[in-house]
């Protein structure tokens, strides 16, 4: 119900601005602020950083990586496609580290366009959203079709 | 309440410009045990002091550990980490902070923890109330027994960095604490051996001091194999028995987990100060476990082999056991596994002390055979 909502939510807004917004709905845009100056990060990179293994971009801003719910199809396709890894999986390796000081999961949020403000307003941010909910407000990164 | 509570988040929420990540947040674990144990021995063994008695399925709450952990973020480089945990003990649970530390994050590399914190002695020993984190049902006693200090007060400057696809950790920590543990009841608190006084086939509680205490945890590994080795010495004190005398724990571990293969093995050394009494609460220790597991699909089976001998001075109340344990975790949902285990155990032989003197783990006299029989039930949220 809610990616209903926020599908046709995206799609009033992105679909204006963007011609990805035409492609199919599957499409997962990776976004960061629009002050971040290194674009075109690789997709290791991305991965790293949702990792908690790079914790700043090279001007010196820190990375602060934004994670969809848990369960929503988005975060899944995401987590696949850059990690190549499960939800149980992360779990898993977040477990080992969040109570030992080692380490803190992405913060997460509900929906593509509480993405879109947390990323559009916080230096370092990098999140994911749903090719059709793509706007100016944010810089992308890359896409997973 | 409550609407009070969202009216006082609405009005942050409407006054900050933008969604702030510098928020409280809550995370947390819950491990739930039973256990029912079997023994040769007459009269019955019991499994920790009667964690599970022999012959009927044991809910003690002593197997069971929840923990709440709230974490904020005050800013980049300060945050502070507070858990409220829960582990069960004879009468019930007893809450308390068992970790609360503030951290400086000097740079991206390089961090000090300043506060209450798990001691990373052994392998697991910093998650091994999270039962979640790994295989077993609990992690391998042989091994994980010989440290009885779970947190200390004090600092640890941690250094994290990955490159090339390698992560390196190391860790520097140090500082004091109060913790308790289990010693058979000739030795606390007047401290009588037997032939003085008869052997008394049960364990209690025994409280001790640590101080001065530093140690390393170290770690290099891939995302499929990771090397660990720590030491840790620490002074330590109890009543009149254990005066500034001190004990150190050595230990190297291999994880591996690739494709479906799944390696656990830890290998450690338990170093006393050869006086009365460390060596009657603390007596040298040697101790390993090998773990092998293959992930198919949702679940892992598994083989556990381990054992506790005698260290560096062979002493009386060394202890001696192997086991084999055959157990299986399943993980019935993303967050959550329910995890059986076998496990028998078999106390060795000793040259020194009588039939009744405690050989094995548990209380079990020597050439004692006893199987214990686990389901957890372990999640995080």
């Amino acid at each position: 119900m809610r990616t209903m909502k926020t599908r046709i939510a995206g799609t009033l807004l992105g679909s204006a601005f963007f011609l990805l917004a035409s492609i199919a709905a599957a499409e997962v845009a990776i976004i960061t602020h629009p002050g971040t100056q290194e674009i075109g990060l690789s997709k290791t990179k991305v991965a790293d950083i949702y990792l908690g293994n790079i914790k700043s971009f090279k001007d010196g801003t820190t990375a602060k990586p934004v994670d969809q719910q848990k369960g929503s199809p988005l975060r899944t396709k995401f987590y696949k496609a850059i990690l190549g890894k499960t939800e149980t999986e992360m779990n898993r390796y977040w477990s080992k580290r969040k109570y030992t000081g080692k380490g803190k999961p992405p913060v997460v949020v509900i929906s593509d366009d509480a993405v879109k403000e947390l990323v559009a307003n916080t230096p370092g941010a990098v999140g994911y959203i749903d090719g059709k909910s793509l706007d100016k407000s944010v810089k992308v990164i890359l896409i997973i079709r | 309440m409550r609407m009070k509570n969202l009216s006082v988040l609405g009005l942050v929420l409407g006054l900050a410009p933008a969604v702030s990540l510098a928020e409280v947040e809550l995370s947390g674990y819950l491990s739930w045990a039973v256990n029912y144990a079997t023994s040769d021995n007459t009269p019955d063994t019991s499994y920790y002091n009667a964690l599970a008695n022999t012959d009927h399925a044991d809910f003690d709450t002593r197997s069971n550990h929840v923990g709440i952990q709230l974490y904020s973020g005050l800013t980049e480089k300060v945050s502070v980490t507070v858990a409220l945990t829960a582990e069960g003990g004879q009468s019930g649970y007893n809450v308390t902070p068992e970790w609360a530390y503030g951290t400086y994050q000097f740079n991206d590399d390089w961090g000090l923890r300043m506060g209450r914190y798990k001691g990373p002695f052994y392998m697991v020993s910093d998650y091994r109330d999270v039962g979640y984190a790994y295989p077993w049902v609990r992690p391998p006693e042989e091994v994980y027994s010989t440290n009885p200090i779970k947190s200390l007060n004090g600092l640890d400057l941690v250094f994290q960095k990955t490159h090339q696809n390698v992560n390196y950790l190391v860790e520097i920590y140090g500082g004091s604490g109060t913790s308790e543990t289990l010693v058979n009841a000739n030795i606390a608190p007047g401290f009588c051996p037997p032939p003085t006084c008869p052997y008394a086939p049960t364990d209690v509680p025994f409280e001790f001091e640590t101080y001065n205490s530093l140690g390393f945890n170290a770690s290099v590994g891939t995302e499929a194999v990771t090397f660990r080795a720590g030491y840790y010495n620490t002074k330590v004190n109890a009543g009149s028995l254990i005066s500034a005398e001190s004990g150190s724990f050595a230990g190297v571990g291999l994880i591996v987990d690739w494709y479906n293969i799944v390696l656990y093995s830890e290998y450690i050394q338990r170093d006393t100060e050869n006086t009365p009494g460390m060596s009657a609460a603390f007596p040298d220790q040697n101790a390993w476990y090998a773990t092998l597991g293959y992930r198919y699909r949702t679940v892992l089976p598994y083989v556990t082999f381990a054992d506790i001998d005698e260290g560096n001075d062979a002493v009386p109340n060394a202890l001696r056991q192997s086991s084999v344990a055959l157990g299986l975790r399943w993980d019935i949902d993303d967050a959550a596994a329910i995890k059986f285990e076998a496990k028998q155990t078999d106390a060795g032989e000793s040259s020194f002390g009588g039939p009744y003197q405690k050989i094995g783990l548990w209380d079990a006299p020597q050439d004692d055979k006893g199987n214990i029989y686990t389901i957890t039930f372990d999640t995080i949220f």
